[in-house]
């Protein structure tokens, strides 16, 4: 090695530095200003509309039974069973026998409540009836028994024409903390009604006003004993269709998300071209020139009137939403615009949906609002109760405000 | 044409490798580093930084990258590489803390053209601007008062490269003169961090770049044996800062306004006189105009006085060969105001000795300083210790 090379070598060793003295002193410090700014629905979203159906009632998996809620809602729940079998299985001796004759012993409904929704510390006296008019599991609402293109019938009683009642049972019931609900069925009623291995339909229904609860499915449970032996053997009838219906729909609001319909409320978020900065030379800066803190929607919560207010907690959330497609006529078909990945979320107590309850719960939106810095463009968005429809109560929301808090970067100079 | 003995490199070699070893990270550097254009950082080698740390006047030939008369009259080709480590700790109004570096302050190389001629090539720290500045404050959000704490970081400085040589008409007579070229970088981070993790920080990058060229000229003169008088002039010209600063936003680059530092005319001036077999007397001042680069600076700069005076004397002979000690002082203002117009000075005491090997074609010189620096008005008191080596390496 030549005394160039070695001279190369140290030349290119950079000065070793672990630990630099620190000033405590605010000139040599950078300055940053950071400024708070919430900006009004008008300066920050445009609405693209609230969309309805992307949740059918009549696949929902739970059925609501509800009496003047709210002073408005009734709803009440309706079962169809498949006939007995018209031959038993059972096991005697270790051998398998099958055995045409039963006596059917007893009766009872069974189902899960939704604890969750059921408001702690009150109770509710649940009904069962018989069905005493044929009905359309496909068409049926409050008001008509069948309502298809081709037929059309009323209910002699809105609601469901009621036989006899079966049977009747208060919750809570059992041990608490338990959801399972048991109500015994009257034998000598159920048994009339049993011919020829046939089922009733069941119609379920609330007592006293002010209630509302979620069930689970219903299950017919018979219990029989085959002739030939005195063994008893319980047989659940398999159920052939499950509809609740309600007194009333509640109406699409502009911003109306969730519920028993899958409510979506769509929108455009956009950032201003121009934000805040007193220490700027205009006042203003450009919104993509901001270093971002943080980026919120406020969301004011509305009461949600007419009994459709959620009984439990629900969780909202922004997904980006997809080029929309076009229909026909050439229209954007706003309602089929694919969804696309989360953006935000946030849980909304139920209490905020209640009179009195209203107040803001904020969405932290930083990421999205950057990436709009950096591409300059509005994005889509669409505005969800997930899972679609697993509730039946809908979330109203004031269009919410922009909260945004950002740095302004600074203009160092040379010393 | 000089060659270097198979010895003498690999005792250059293992002393390299010596020097390398203690480059491993120490640990501080200044605040003075924030002020102005940086820490004034002296390209001294041990020998200068032991006897006061300006030597101008050098009484036998060898490597400066402050007289470039110096060189004149080394008959043989010779490498010198000087490492320094510093150690200091501030005590600052509310607080104190430690901090350590390690630098090259000089690396110097010198190839003899005939008798009289020797060329000369050397880089040497200038201007050190790494530091850090904190400040806590808190900003007022949604009604609540939200605590933050901004900072900023510099790492680098400005170095020279000299390009010269020195010419010996006469034995009692050396002249030099060297081209220096100014460069250097420093790279800046500032940023704010809010105590609520919930906020996210703000961060801006930023790359200073410098540039600019200069002379030095420099002259030793012996009237007699036993004195020495060395004088040297240089600087002018400037120094062109440029610098881009970066924020995390798109399209967040932005270039700074460019700024034109005068450099300061720097006169240096100093005499060494033998007062006894084998002990001599140095003492150098240098009065630099550092006022000149006001015409860029945001905050004053002012002309400065830097004077040190040392002695070195045969004290020891350890086998056959005298181990020189030295002693020396200095006193140096610094050039940029800190903090509004409060003016900062440093005070050392040094001390030192020389090891000749290798048949006195290989030389160690180390040095120690203890000194301060700091002012009144400014209420920082910044004290250190700074070592240093210098590996010079002879040609045959």
């Amino acid at each position: 090695m030549n005394a160039g090379a070695l001279l190369a070598l140290l030349v290119g060793l950079p000065a070793c530095q672990d630990d630099l003295p620190t000033a405590l002193d605010p000139a040599q410090t950078p300055g940053f200003v950071t400024l708070e700014e919430r900006l009004e629905p008008a300066e920050h979203l445009e609405d693209i509309g609230v969309f309805r159906g992307f949740a059918d009632p009549r696949a929902a998996p739970y059925l609501l039974v509800a009496r003047e809620f709210d002073g408005a809602l009734s709803a009440h729940a309706l079962a169809r069973f498949s006939a007995l079998p018209d031959s038993i299985r059972y096991s005697s001796g270790g051998a398998l026998i099958t055995d045409t004759a039963y006596t059917v012993l007893s009766g009872e409904l069974k189902t899960v409540v939704d604890t969750l929704s059921f408001p702690t510390g009150s109770s509710v006296t649940l009904e069962a009836w018989s069905i005493a008019q044929d009905w359309d599991p496909s068409s049926v609402t409050w008001t008509h028994a069948v309502d298809t293109a081709g037929a059309r019938e009323a209910w002699a009683t809105p609601g469901g024409t009621r036989g006899e009642l079966l049977g009747s049972v208060e919750w809570p019931q059992g041990a608490a903390g338990s959801d399972s609900l048991t109500m015994e069925l009257d034998w000598s009623k159920l048994e009339a009604l049993l011919e020829d291995f046939s089922t009733p339909d069941i119609l379920v229904t609330a007592v006293g006003a002010g209630s509302r609860i979620q069930l689970g499915r219903i299950d017919l449970v018979v219990r029989v004993q085959p002739e030939t032996t005195d063994t008893i053997i319980d047989i659940t009838a398999p159920v052939e269709a499950q509809r609740f219906i309600t007194s009333s729909t509640l109406t699409l609001h502009p911003w109306q998300v969730g519920g028993v319909t899958g409510d979506r409320h769509l929108f455009r978020l956009k950032l201003p071209p121009l934000l805040a900065c007193p220490s700027c030379p205009a006042g203003t800066i450009r919104s993509n020139q901001v270093m971002l803190a943080r980026a919120e929607l406020i969301f004011d919560s509305q009461a949600v009137p007419g009994g459709f207010r959620p009984m439990r907690s629900l969780q909202v959330v922004l997904r980006r939403l997809g080029d929309p497609p076009r229909g026909a006529g050439d229209e954007v078909r706003w309602d089929l615009a694919p969804l696309g990945s989360e953006l935000a979320g946030a849980q909304f107590e139920p209490s905020r949906f209640e009179a009195g309850g209203e107040g803001p719960v904020t969405m932290v939106i930083t990421g999205i609002v950057r990436e709009m810095q950096l591409r300059d463009l509005p994005i889509n968005v669409a505005a969800m109760v997930e899972p679609s429809g697993s509730t039946f109560g809908f979330a109203r929301l004031a269009p919410p405000r922009l909260r945004l808090i950002y740095t302004i970067p600074q203009q160092p100079e040379l010393p | 044409m000089s060659r270097v003995s198979p010895r003498a490199r690999r005792l250059s070699l293992a002393v390299l490798s010596l020097l390398v070893a203690s480059a491993a990270p120490g640990s501080a550097q200044s605040l003075f580093a924030g002020a102005g254009l940086g820490y004034q950082q002296a390209p001294s080698t041990a020998r200068a930084a032991a006897l006061g740390g300006l030597l101008v006047a050098p009484h036998e030939p060898t490597l400066s990258l402050v007289n470039p008369a110096a060189p004149g009259g080394l008959l043989a080709s010779a490498l010198g590489i000087t490492v320094q480590s510093d150690d200091a700790r501030a005590d600052l109004p509310g607080g104190s803390g430690t901090a350590s570096t390690v630098r090259f302050p000089a690396i110097q190389a010198a190839l003899p053209v005939g008798q009289r001629w020797v060329l000369t090539a050397g880089y040497g720290t200038l201007l050190d601007q790494a530091f850090r500045a904190e400040h806590r404050d808190s900003v007022r959000l949604g009604g609540e008062s939200v605590g933050v704490m901004d900072s900023r970081s510099a790492t680098g400085g400005v170095a020279t490269l000299h390009l010269g040589g020195a010419f010996r008409p006469v034995e009692a007579l050396s002249l030099g003169a060297t081209v220096v070229l100014r460069t250097g970088s420093t790279q800046h981070e500032l940023t704010r961090v809010f105590d609520d993790p919930a906020l996210a920080g703000a961060r801006m990058d930023g790359n200073w770049s410098y540039r600019g060229i200069g002379l030095l000229g420099g002259a030793l003169w012996s009237p007699g044996e036993a004195v020495t008088v060395g004088a040297a002039v240089g600087g002018g010209g400037s120094l062109e800062g440029s610098g881009t600063i970066i924020a995390e936003t798109p399209g967040g680059e932005r270039r700074l306004d460019e700024r034109s530092y005068s450099m300061p005319i720097t006169v240096s001036l100093g005499v060494t006189g033998r007062v006894g077999p084998g002990s001599l007397v140095t003492v150098s001042g240098e009065r630099a105009g550092w006022s000149a680069a006001n015409d860029g600076l945001t905050r004053p700069a002012r002309d400065t006085w830097f004077v040190s005076a040392g002695l070195e004397w045969d004290a020891l002979r350890i086998a056959g060969r005298d181990i020189p000690l030295r002693l020396g002082a200095r006193h140096k203002e610094l050039p940029f105001a800190f903090e509004g117009e409060d003016w900062a000075a440093e005070r050392s005491l040094t001390a030192g000795l020389g090891i000749r090997m290798a048949g006195d074609f290989a030389q160690l010189d180390l040095s120690a300083e203890r000194g301060s620096r700091g002012g009144e008005a400014i209420g920082i008191e910044e004290s250190f210790w700074r070592l240093a080596f210098t590996a010079t390496v002879l040609g045959r």
